[in-house]
């Protein structure tokens, strides 16, 4: 908490840029996936906590829950938990994405059924990225 | 105050702000959502729906005595309940109404027209629900009683596109294995791939609440050098699993979004 109290601005700020940069993207949020906690986001459209901290939550049961914890024991090849993972329906796409510096963070993304998923979590990853080096 | 206290405080200002404006009161007047107008009722009770995360019954009422009833998460109607049938009394609570599955989508859509017609000065009022959502309650989304009420893309129209679905995946998984088959369960591609998706789907989660049994698609990836990425569909009841290079991940995301009735 203290990381994104001094550093707040230039998170939002990666976050907002994250967020026009692609048109199809309707929310960022940094959350720590440990507490449910969304740290810092940035929306297209106003929205609701509520919202976010839903979107915190699909990313936590996506990142870290059971079924997730199953596909690594079986799939991984460096024993490590699901690095990104996108649940879609029909009219949207989640890609959460966790951070390489603090396997506890992660950005969650809602957007657009049609928008360019590995696009996004390319761009997701270098925004944790730099995030983590402001550390 | 520095900027991000600044920030902070202007929101907690937004928060108390909005939560001396918030509905939920079950008695009060209520918030007026539309005027009037077959459609624009529809549509303002759709976003209602659409607009509801957390479980509450949402109650509308409109000028000519009207009232339906709803018990809503994760944007489905788990339950109903309006006057009409109901009988004599406005329904005060949904204690006695059943659960809904995704077929009653029709049935939901015909009360909320029945509503909606000839009505005028529509207001909601939400209460939180706080009891659990039963295991195995699916309930109606949302985007399925906009199909009905809205005239969107029809139910049935589904069907050939997970077969088409599941035949574009095998041009190019490593593996799929598709659960609820017409032949039963199949294993496509490389075996042993085929059998861990197998093991993994006979160790899968119970499904509990209505989130996880709508209709979705969620993929894992990340899981290392030379691993694939891993999706599991849930789509009209059955289950597949599908292994597939990291690469032919947007073309996968893309045959699937379709079958699940995406709007493009």
């Amino acid at each position: 908490m203290h990381r994104v109290t001094v550093n707040d601005m230039s998170v939002k700020d990666r976050l907002d840029g994250f967020r026009t940069r692609f048109a199809g993207c309707k929310a960022v949020a940094f959350a720590d996936l440990s507490t449910g906690m969304v740290l810092s986001s940035s929306t297209r459209e106003k929205t609701t906590q509520e919202h976010l901290d839903a979107l915190c939550q699909k990313a936590t049961v996506s990142l870290n829950g059971d079924d997730a914890t199953r596909v690594a024991a079986a799939f991984s090849t460096s024993r490590c938990m699901p690095q990104t993972a996108v649940l879609f329906d029909r009219t949207q796409q989640y890609c959460f994405v966790r951070s390489a510096h603090d396997n506890k963070e992660a950005l969650c993304i809602l957007c657009d059924s049609d928008a360019p998923v590995t696009d996004i979590m390319a761009a997701a990853v270098q925004v944790l990225d730099a995030i983590g080096m402001e550390v | 105050m520095p900027d991000s206290g600044l920030e902070d405080a202007t929101r907690l200002a937004g928060v108390l702000a909005g939560l001396a404006t918030v509905t939920d009161d079950i008695c009060g007047p209520g918030r007026r959502i539309s005027r009037g107008g077959a459609g624009q009722v529809q549509k303002a009770i759709l976003q209602e729906i659409d607009e509801t995360v957390l479980r509450r019954q949402v109650m509308f009422t409109n000028d000519r005595g009207g009232v339906v009833a709803l018990d809503v998460a994760e944007r489905r109607v788990l339950r109903v309940s309006d006057s009409q049938s109901a009988g004599t009394a406005p329904p005060s609570s949904l204690g006695n109404a059943s659960f809904l599955t995704g077929e009653d989508a029709d049935a939901v859509a015909r009360t909320l027209e029945a509503f909606s017609v000839s009505a005028t000065d529509v207001h909601v009022r939400t209460a939180l629900i706080s009891d659990p959502i039963p295991a195995g309650v699916i309930g109606v989304s949302s985007h399925d009683l906009s199909r009905h009420l809205l005239g969107e893309t029809p139910l049935n129209a589904q069907t050939k596109t997970v077969e088409t679905a599941i035949a574009e995946c095998r041009s190019f998984a490593f593996a799929l294995f598709d659960r609820d088959g017409a032949e039963g369960e199949q294993i496509t591609g490389q075996a042993a791939m085929g059998r861990e998706l197998q093991a993994l789907d006979a160790a899968v989660t119970a499904d509990n609440g209505a989130d996880s049994q709508a209709d979705h698609c969620t993929v894992w990836a990340g899981l290392g050098p030379d691993a694939p990425v891993v999706l599991l569909v849930r789509c009209q009841g059955r289950r597949l699993w599908v292994a597939c290079d990291p690469e032919q991940l947007e073309a996968c995301i893309a045959c699937w979004a379709n079958a699940l009735g995406s709007p493009d």
